[in-house]
């Protein structure tokens, strides 16, 4: 559908709706022939024209049949001396000029006079249309309007009001009979009304072929439109004794009588066209009529098809009359064709639209988490059924109303600023945010992600899930990981302690066996210890409650101390440990503890995997909105297969029978988490003999220094 | 003039290694108490100048001892270092609010934290000392 199409049938619309109104004004031109006085008429005319373009005066100028001079035949608005021969002179100007309405303005380079007197009377904007029908000119209707300006629209409507204003003077003139006058302004009527409403194609192409009969008293009419391509021409549907013949026939464009109608585009009388030498033997069965009538349809310019009317030998010839009503008929009808299939085209996807929508709906009320739609003021535009029993509420008590204003006031600050992140998130961050709230004793996570239509923010969809349940579970896991906590570690606080002073007090003892075995104790504590704290930290972070201190950070620091804490280790291998630092990394919200937990864990493999006299890189470096820290060995390496399978707990290269290294598995399942728990990514890259490089990112966002 | 240090402590395994590793350091005079309600007590009448604390204990926690010892005048220069199990943010901001200096993980190497302790006295007590609470994962294997 083009921008075109829509304009031009919004158009049509609207000087077909001021067409009932010139109804009016065609009877008034007939009462003129039966005396009343045509200066009312005109006036009613302009009145009409007035009130379709929202104009403050106006007047209409006419030839004067006497004396061939122009004179204000009806004015409003203007004062009586508006219009001297400088007006006058204008108005041939523009008579001259072509048959289209015409917007009058005035520049200092070239004045113009109509709207000099239209200022007069304080208007802004004016316009001018010419009335003629057929070449002979009638006059020319002034409009002028206080606004800045006419638009397109009412330029069309009050070109369409002039036009007809002509033409309905015209028939008065020409129409004898009375009765004759009469029908043509019901068909007028009718026409106008199927323009005016929407209807599908069909019905107003039958509208069109009936009423194309009764106007121009003719036994048969027919429709036809240009099929896709353009080549050919279809009958769609016919009225009248040809009716069945003329149906569903194609015809050529190329040939005799189409040919030249839709070269013209003017609309012709054909007398006794079988007989006519330029008709192709083939087509004569055809045209074997008395008199046709054929009038191009046209919009904009392109030829979209025909109007049609014939009388059999024996039946009435058409008048020259008769070719100006039938043209105009079908520019008419042709308005309310391109209505109708822009009518029709929207009912398709309106059908579509709707089924879609049904099925969505389906989808929706039958999902068990929770919908909500919201528009970007935070107004719930659309609930489902599980969102509705979540909360508690009916859809009816919840849509139109704040989102935010619906929550527990403690939790309506996380949602704003929730909110506020969605809305202002560009598309490189990840478009999901998460809050949890409570409604009464329900636990509910709200996921939220943008609706973006077309680059622009039109509000949000939230998901809700009851995760109460799991919650729940999560806290008595919780409550047990503290409790075991604590008795684990109280026997192992003594332990540790009292190895450690066995060991301080051991330059006293000379006997060596025993500080041999108190060298294994204090090691094998320390590697309960280390078990005990990472089955916490994997069962905290199993129940979703491993939580983060974040403050500013810098990386380097955490890794510079990492590496304080592996030195020992390293040095027993004669391992050498390096920290480098590409340009200077900004510092980054994380938690210290916890990053640095993770690089002595990457250290503590590499050293481990590392050959004696080895080497170990560390690498941090700054990545579009990242921190990206690698911790590269010269080791053995890691199998292809198992490069994903490294990083689940208890998950060793080779299985546990191969644990001759030491270690439980669980170190890289705990730093992947640490490390997604601040929004990062840890991935390892690793070819077989030759090393692993163990690979994280931290988000750095912008404006961290 | 040695540093006297009042051990809050339930657990008396735990009391007297702390005792002792500070007396292997040297430079301590330590004094015991086995829950919160004695353990004020015994700081109104010997005036430590630090004290440790354990946090889950008999009468009255480790949370609500601190508390009370920051909210009386007598009592509330003394610096209060944590010795707890539980080492996740929210407790040690527990523990912060409830005006301790630091929090030490348990378990603990002996000797080191007592020259911590050495190292708080040296200084001064600057307050909030959140850099005490270092993870045992730097443990070597
Ligand atoms: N740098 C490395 N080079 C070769 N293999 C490695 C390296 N890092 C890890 N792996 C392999 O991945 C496995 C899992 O590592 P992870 O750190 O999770 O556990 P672990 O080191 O065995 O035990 P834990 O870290 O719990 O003490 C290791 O057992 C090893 O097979
Ligand atoms: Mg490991």
């Amino acid at each position: 559908m083009t921008d075109e199409t829509y304009h031009d049938a919004r158009t049509g619309r609207q000087s077909s709706l001021a067409l009932d109104d010139l109804l009016s004004l065609d009877r008034l031109c007939w009462l003129h022939k039966s005396g009343a006085d045509i200066s009312d008429c005109l006036n009613l005319m302009l009145t009409k024209a007035a009130a379709a373009t929202e104009s403050s005066c106006g007047a209409v100028l006419l030839r004067d049949e006497r004396s061939g001079k122009r004179r204000v035949a009806a004015s409003f608005g203007l004062p009586e001396d508006s219009f001297s021969t400088r007006q006058m002179r204008e108005v041939n100007r523009i008579l001259a000029l072509g048959n289209e309405p015409y917007l009058l303005n005035s520049k200092p380079e070239r004045p113009s006079p109509l709207m000099e007197a239209l200022e007069k009377a304080s208007a802004k904007s004016g316009m001018a249309m010419p009335m003629r029908v057929d070449g002979s000119v009638t006059g020319l209707v002034v409009l002028g309007s206080e606004r800045e300006t006419y638009s397109e629209q009412q330029l069309a409507v009050a070109g369409g009001i002039a036009r007809y204003s002509a033409l309905a003077m015209e028939r008065a003139n020409a129409c004898k009979d009375s009765e004759d006058r009469l029908g043509f302004l019901e068909t007028i009527a009718e026409i106008s009304s199927v323009l005016a409403s929407e209807r599908d194609l069909n019905s107003t192409l039958s509208v069109v072929v009936e009423q194309a009969a009764a106007l121009v008293n003719a036994e048969s009419t027919a429709v036809g439109l240009l099929e896709e391509d353009g080549s050919v021409l279809r009958c769609l549907v016919a009225h009248g004794p040809l009716a069945d013949a003329l149906r569903g026939q194609t015809f050529d464009l190329t040939e005799w009588p189409l040919r030249s109608v839709f070269k013209s585009r003017k609309a012709q009388a054909l007398v006794d066209p079988s007989n006519n030498p330029r008709l192709r033997p083939k087509d004569v069965e055809t045209w074997r009529v008395k008199s046709a009538l054929l009038a191009p349809l046209t919009l904009k310019d392109t030829v979209i098809g025909l109007l049609a009317a014939a009388n059999k030998h024996g039946g009435r010839q058409f008048s020259a009359v008769d070719v100006r009503v039938f043209e105009t008929l079908a520019n008419h009808a042709a308005i309310a064709i391109s209505n109708s299939r822009l009518f029709e085209r929207n009912q398709r996807a309106l059908a579509r639209l709707e089924a879609e929508r049904t099925k969505l709906e389906g989808i929706l009320e039958n999902l068990a988490d929770g919908v909500i739609v919201c528009d970007a003021d935070h107004r719930i535009t659309l609930v489902n059924r599980a969102a509705e029993e979540i909360m508690e509420t009916s859809a009816e008590s919840l849509l139109g109303h704040d989102l935010v204003s619906l929550h527990p006031i403690e939790y309506r600050k996380v949602l704003r600023q929730m909110l506020h992140a969605v809305s202002s998130a560009d598309g490189a961050e990840s478009p999901l945010h998460e809050a949890k709230v409570e409604y009464g004793h329900k636990i509910i996570r709200i996921s939220a992600s943008p609706v973006v239509v077309g680059g622009s923010y039109q509000g949000f969809a939230m998901a809700l899930q009851d995760v109460t349940a799991a919650e729940e579970v999560g806290r008595a896991k919780a409550e047990f990981v503290s409790t075991v906590a604590h008795e684990l570690k109280t026997p192992l606080t003594s332990l540790k302690g009292s190895i450690g002073l066995m060991l301080a007090s051991a330059p006293d003892v000379s006997d060596a066996r025993f500080r041999e075995l108190a060298a294994i104790a204090q090691n094998n504590s320390n590697r309960l210890i280390r078990l005990v704290d990472d089955m916490m930290d994997i069962a905290k972070i199993e129940a979703g409650r491993m939580g983060l201190r974040v403050e500013p950070v810098s990386l380097y620091e955490c890794a510079v101390d990492a590496v304080k804490d592996v030195q020992q280790s390293a040095a027993e291998k004669c391992i050498s440990l390096t920290v480098r630092l590409v340009g200077a990394p900004p510092l980054v919200p994380a938690d210290r503890d916890r990053v640095e937990q993770v690089i002595t864990n990457l250290l503590n493999n590499a050293i481990r995997f590392s050959p004696e006299n080895g080497e170990v890189i560390v690498s941090i470096r700054r990545i579009h909105g990242f921190l990206r820290v690698s911790v590269q060995d010269f080791g053995p390496g890691i199998p292809r297969k198992d490069l994903k399978r490294v990083f689940e707990k208890f998950y060793q290269v080779g299985g546990p029978a191969s644990r001759k290294a030491g270690g439980s598995g669980l170190g890289l399942a705990i730093s992947k988490a640490i490390v997604e728990q601040h929004g990062g990514k840890m991935y390892v890259r690793s070819t077989l003999g030759h090393g692993s490089s163990f690979v994280f990112t931290i988000p750095a966002p912008a404006g961290n220094k | 003039m040695a540093t006297k240090v009042l051990i809050i402590e339930d657990e008396p395994e735990i009391q007297a290694i702390l005792e002792m590793s500070l007396q292997q350091v040297g430079g301590f005079d330590t004094v015991i108490a086995n829950d919160g309600i004695e353990g004020i007590e015994r700081a109104l009448r010997d005036s430590p100048d630090i004290i440790l604390m354990d946090v889950l204990m008999p009468r009255l926690d480790g949370y609500a001892t601190c508390r009370r010892i920051k909210e009386d005048q007598r009592l509330s220069k003394i610096p209060v270092i944590f010795l707890t199990a539980r080492t996740d943010p929210h407790d040690i901001e527990r523990a912060m609010r409830a005006g301790a200096t630091g929090c030490v993980a348990k378990p603990f190497d002996p000797l080191k934290l007592a020259g911590q302790i050495s190292k708080i006295r040296e200084e001064g007590d600057r307050g909030d000392r959140r850099d005490l609470p270092r993870r045992p994962h730097g443990t070597p294997k």
